[in-house]
């Protein structure tokens, strides 16, 4: 019988289909970044600052990078950057109607969190901004389209100016699953688009824009990105025992899920509160906090136990090897070394 | 910045890194059937990205985990399988406890709790 250095030995692909797997690889990959020859890789931050300038050359239609698109809003190192080119996809994707182009600029995602980056124009390049007051565009409905996708999730959309001196403005989705991501067609709907007007006695008036809907539809696929922390650990929450049965940690986002051996707690607000959630890096600060956390509580499948769960989006890309540990309540988890 | 993909880059990410996603996905579900496909997906996930990663280290431990999480979302790996893919990581692929801990989640003492059952087992199958 064979050794399993043996059998691990014996496995390896043909040099054909090897070669099958390269002409595959060639044929998947987009056109603009096929080369004849061997480029010598520039870094990112270089990249980073020629697609600024197109950018700023060309308001519509350049794509821009990852990094890029999330620099102001989640840190702009070289190490940030790198990590944001790897949990982000640029899209680019853009809809226009009633005179106003909405585009998903980049996608960043882990295993459970996801956030896109919207910017928003009008079609003729004149200000979307109320003579600089007001919140400029909003709208009344926006829904996320993802067949693949189960419902229970945490979302918001907020208004982001990144750039205050331009006329585009942007908005920022972040949203929370409580079960991993899947892969699959997304369609982020606009609808019902509202502007700040200036009106002749010097007052803001909030009047409607354009009906829509935009739709903007884009292929969806996770990145592996995320780490299980170990879990089974016990503690208490208000009195009532619970069991630490899922910690997810990326770079991006922090993902606890426990047990509550309960079939439900007197006040649910009050035990989500009790459960603080924090995060202390190598350097002793404690990143996270409490009130930034979003969490949820749902009866278990034989209604014996709850399930509860605690999501962080954290403020800034978080390299993974600068945290010490994770801390649930009076638990500590430490990192693995 | 992403990279660029020529023929030589296409090559060395092939070269490199397919035999490892077989074995590895082997170690987890048992068989190599669905490997090739598993291994093109891992792929073109490594280039969707399109991140740099200069060091290889770094490079081959992010091919070992995406196969890993890709063979979890595919099935439960029960101990024996977890013990297969401890003694490949390790034995195989030559990561430390901790590197091999950093693939497939948890800590060091339990990919050696796993590499202890397992050792022995050789030639079991």
């Amino acid at each position: 019988m064979k050794t399993y250095r043996e059998q691990y030995d014996e496995l390896r692909f043909s040099p054909e289909e090897k070669q099958a797997m390269v002409e595959n690889l060639l044929a998947a990959a987009p056109e603009a970044r096929r080369r004849a020859s061997h480029k010598k890789r520039v870094h990112v931050l270089i990249a980073a600052i020629i697609a600024a300038a197109l950018c700023a050359a060309c308001a519509s239609g350049a794509l821009r990078s990852a990094s890029e698109v999330f620099a102001n809003l989640f840190g702009s190192s070289q190490e940030q950057a790198s990590l944001l080119e790897q949990l982000g996809t640029p899209l680019g994707v853009s809809c226009t109607q009633d005179g106003l182009t909405i585009t998903a600029d980049a996608i960043l995602a882990d295993e459970y969190t996801y956030a896109i980056l919207y910017s928003i124009q009008r079609e003729d390049g004149t200000s979307l901004r109320a003579d600089g007051r007001g919140e400029s565009v909003s709208f009344q409905e926006y829904t996320m389209q993802w067949p693949q996708q189960a419902q229970r999730t945490s979302s918001t959309l907020r208004p982001y100016d990144e750039d205050a001196s331009d006329q585009t403005v942007q908005y920022l989705e972040v949203c929370q699953m409580d079960q991993p991501l899947q892969a699959g067609r997304m369609t982020a709907v606009f609808r019902a688009a509202m502007i700040d007007e200036v009106q002749a006695d010097g007052t803001i008036r909030t009047v409607p824009l354009g009906d829509g809907p935009w739709e903007l539809s884009f292929d969806f696929t996770p990145k592996a990105s995320s780490i299980d922390l170990p879990t089974g650990q016990q503690f208490q929450v208000d009195g009532l025992d619970c069991t630490l049965t899922r910690v997810s940690l990326s770079p991006l986002s922090l993902h606890v899920e426990y047990t509550v051996d309960a079939a439900e707690v007197p006040d649910e607000n009050a035990f989500l509160q009790a459960l603080p959630v924090s995060l202390t890096k190598t350097d002793g600060t404690v990143s996270c906090v409490q009130k930034d956390a979003v969490s949820g509580l749902r009866s278990s499948s034989d209604g014996d136990q709850m399930q509860g769960r605690k999501d962080l989006v954290f403020s800034e890309i978080t390299p993974m090897d600068s945290v010490k540990s994770i801390s649930i309540g009076d638990l500590t988890v430490e990192m693995p070394q | 910045m992403r990279p660029t993909l020529d023929r030589r880059e296409a090559e060395r990410l092939v070269n490199t890194y397919a035999d490892s996603i077989l074995r590895l996905s082997y170690a987890c579900l048992g068989d190599t059937q669905g490997a090739q496909a598993l291994c093109q997906t891992i792929l073109r996930q490594r280039l969707e990205q399109g991140a740099c990663l200069d060091d290889p280290a770094k490079e081959r431990l992010w091919f070992l985990r995406a196969t890993f999480r890709a063979c979890q979302k595919h099935t439960t790996l029960d101990p024996a399988a977890k013990g297969r893919v401890a003694w490949f990581l390790c034995e195989g692929e030559g990561l430390s406890h901790r590197e091999a801990a950093r693939v497939m989640g948890g800590f060091p003492g339990t990919v050696a709790a796993l590499l202890q059952e397992t050792d022995g087992e050789e030639g079991a199958r």
